[in-house]
């Protein structure tokens, strides 16, 4: 009906506009009732989906969206990942990422076969739905004051950032399995995937590496071009790996993981704009994959995508979490509230949408079953999470960081660090005259936030309760800052 | 004020075993309830939770500071103690820990608390010091340490 430009692109635009809109006012009402908010976008598009006067089948579309979307999100992931604090963390996530996705993928396909599948299609169904979501995880905890016992915390965010490659890998390998009709070789499969997270690994430490130097030595004229920088460094490393028959997924996420945990310039806006299309991703993805999915064919999943479903949640995750977490020293209760949460977000989705792509018998059923799973897999862990936290008592005792009032970004990286911190009463410095803190050498308070005002700080000014203050100090420092000082806030 | 204005040789507790961050605390707030002018041990181990509930006091390489601001506490008294097996604090390089200096200060704090917040900052940032401490033998000998104060550039 609107066959001439610009007026088709005008009602797109418009239209994915009101659905934007719609999906970020929404966000605040489910993160209050611990409903995932990349839930409340997919019943959006499944909605809108179904009220559309023609059926939005573009898988094509919808695969292309998803796998920018996937890089988007990992790099976002893998930036905001403090390196240091994880590295421990990185034996038993590594494993989680290979082993228990196998394992679980395994399981979910045992059970799919009971149910009438037959053995490659009901593969084809574990491998999709193996892989979980860290951010889904966060954002349900967000906004309720709780955080995670880092070893807790950690071991999920890079599980989830880890695992992602591993079922894109068996998915595309035994869908292309699937249409040559190639007999499964186990040796063969297992090289491939070896080989895949190898070059992988290897394309994407070198892009984080060659970026690092890039970001430092470039001089460009406007600070948003930083960030033009580092996405294209993702998409880089998405691309040429994967031309190389290596994982590009594994790539962007480490490469950013490379990136996220070195000095660059202009860093904050660098983070601050991949974080904002990292969600841009977030509900794409989950919109178009909504507007996918067609209510009746949900039905017809029934019976048999809520067993699936529940198996996943209640035998397939949790047994494999425990078993490969055995050797590492968790407590139970902690691999016990790592199983339990598996949330499953938009990977499945995506991936549920390539053997359509490919034209696997079967696969329209496959993308309806994969779909059922996923919601119920985000919304069993996601709306008990909050219990969750309180039964296996993961919760960790530090309170969380809360954000700051103002931010003073270092566009190039300079050799002091700016703190911010809240005062707390508890904190040695409440109630202490600015002129009287015993301060580091090279170390000062440079301003104050007082209820909306900011103040300068003079040797007579008293700090009080709920000031915001940001300090300068030498790197070597920051631990005697953080002693006299006590609650700092986010970066 | 000195630090050794505000130790004891029967507040300093050398190879004992506790298990966790928690049973670390409420030793710390026992041994500094046992001065005259102090609060109960209750009320000091709350407000030691309250601090660490801002950010581990652990100061990196092994060592921390808990310290709270106690509402019933007339003077400030510290403590020390050195474990047989460090535990796991929360520090910053996620070094597990095992010397702590414990403090308990009076909830009006003042400048000069805060000196000795920053003194023993400076003892415990200095690895020589640190090793002096861990060898050290006796109780009273931890004591001496901590008098001879290192020599300030």
């Amino acid at each position: 009906m609107f066959e001439t430009e610009p007026a088709t692109t005008a009602m797109l635009l418009t239209a994915a506009g009101l659905l934007l809109v719609l999906s970020v006012l929404f966000s605040r009402p489910s993160e209050r009732i611990g409903i995932p908010v990349v839930l409340v976008f997919l019943l959006i598009g499944l909605f809108v989906g179904s009220r559309l006067p023609e059926h939005f089948v573009d898988f094509d579309l919808a695969f292309r969206l998803g796998t920018v979307g996937l890089v988007l999100i990992l790099f976002d992931g893998g930036l905001n990942t403090q390196f240091r604090q994880v590295r421990r963390y990185l034996a038993p996530a590594s494993i989680l990422a290979t082993l228990a996705v196998v394992g679980t993928a395994v399981l979910v396909a045992t059970a799919a076969w009971l149910v009438g599948l037959g053995w490659m299609e009901a593969l084809l169904l574990g491998a999709i739905v193996s892989s979980t979501d860290a951010a889904a995880v966060f954002s349900s905890l967000r906004g309720s004051n709780v955080q995670l016992r880092r070893r807790v915390g950690a071991t999920l965010e890079l599980e989830s950032g880890l695992n992602d490659p591993m079922a894109v890998i068996l998915t595309l390998t035994l869908t292309a399995q699937l249409m040559t009709g190639t007999p499964f070789a186990l040796g063969a499969f297992v090289l491939d995937v070896a080989l895949q997270l190898v070059i992988g690994l290897v394309v994407g430490l070198g892009i984080g590496w060659l970026g690092t130097q890039l970001l430092r030595r470039v001089r460009v004229p406007a600070a948003g071009l930083y960030p033009a920088l580092t996405l294209a460094l993702a998409l880089l490393a998405f691309g040429v790996p994967t031309i190389f028959m290596g994982s590009g997924f594994l790539a962007v996420y480490v490469a950013a993981l490379v990136l996220g945990n070195q000095r660059l310039p202009y860093r904050a806006g660098i983070l601050r704009v991949h974080d904002a299309m990292a969600w841009l991703a977030q509900i794409s993805m989950f919109l178009v994959l909504g507007l996918l999915a067609v209510p009746e064919m949900l039905m017809q999943a029934g019976w048999r995508g809520l067993l699936l479903a529940l198996v996943l949640a209640f035998i397939a995750r949790p047994l494999m979490v425990l078993l490969c977490l055995l050797p590492f020293g968790y407590r139970r209760s902690e691999s016990g509230f790592i199983a339990w949460v598996g949330l499953r977000g938009a990977v499945p989705i995506l991936l549920a949408t390539y053997p359509v792509l490919a034209g696997v018998n079967g696969s329209y059923e496959l993308f309806h079953l994969v779909f059922f799973v996923v919601v119920v897999n985000a919304l069993i862990p996601g709306a008990t999470i909050r219990w969750a936290v309180a039964l296996f008592k993961v919760e960790q005792a530090e309170q969380q960081r809360p954000p700051p009032v103002l931010e003073i970004n270092a566009i190039e990286a300079l050799p002091v660090q700016i703190m911010s911190f809240r005062i707390d009463p508890a904190a040695m410095v409440s109630g202490i005259q600015a002129g009287s803190l015993p301060l580091p050498e090279g170390a000062d308070i440079l301003l104050l936030v007082r209820q909306k005002q900011v103040l300068p700080v003079r040797e007579d000014t008293v700090l009080k309760p709920d000031d915001h203050i940001h300090v300068m100090v030498r790197p070597e420092d920051k631990r005697r800052i953080e002693l006299l000082f006590g609650l700092r806030e986010e970066d | 004020m000195q630090l050794t204005d505000i130790l004891s040789s029967d507040r300093i507790a050398v190879d004992i075993a506790v298990s966790s961050k928690k049973s670390l605390l409420e030793k710390a707030a026992e041994l500094l309830a046992q001065s005259a002018g102090s609060a109960s041990a209750r009320e000091i181990f709350e407000s030691l939770c309250q601090r660490e509930r801002l950010g581990s006091t652990g100061l990196g390489h092994g060592v921390a500071i808990p310290h709270g601001r106690v509402a019933s506490q007339t003077e400030v008294i510290g403590a020390i103690i050195r474990l047989r097996r460090s535990i796991e604090f929360d520090a910053p390089d996620h070094v597990a820990v095992d010397l702590f200096f414990a403090l308990a200060v009076p909830e009006q704090c003042t400048d000069a608390h805060l000196r000795l917040l920053a003194d023993i900052a400076e003892q415990f940032g200095d690895s020589g010091r640190r090793d002096e401490l861990r060898q050290a033998g006796s109780a009273q000998e931890v004591l001496k340490l901590i008098a001879e104060q290192p020599v300030r550039p």
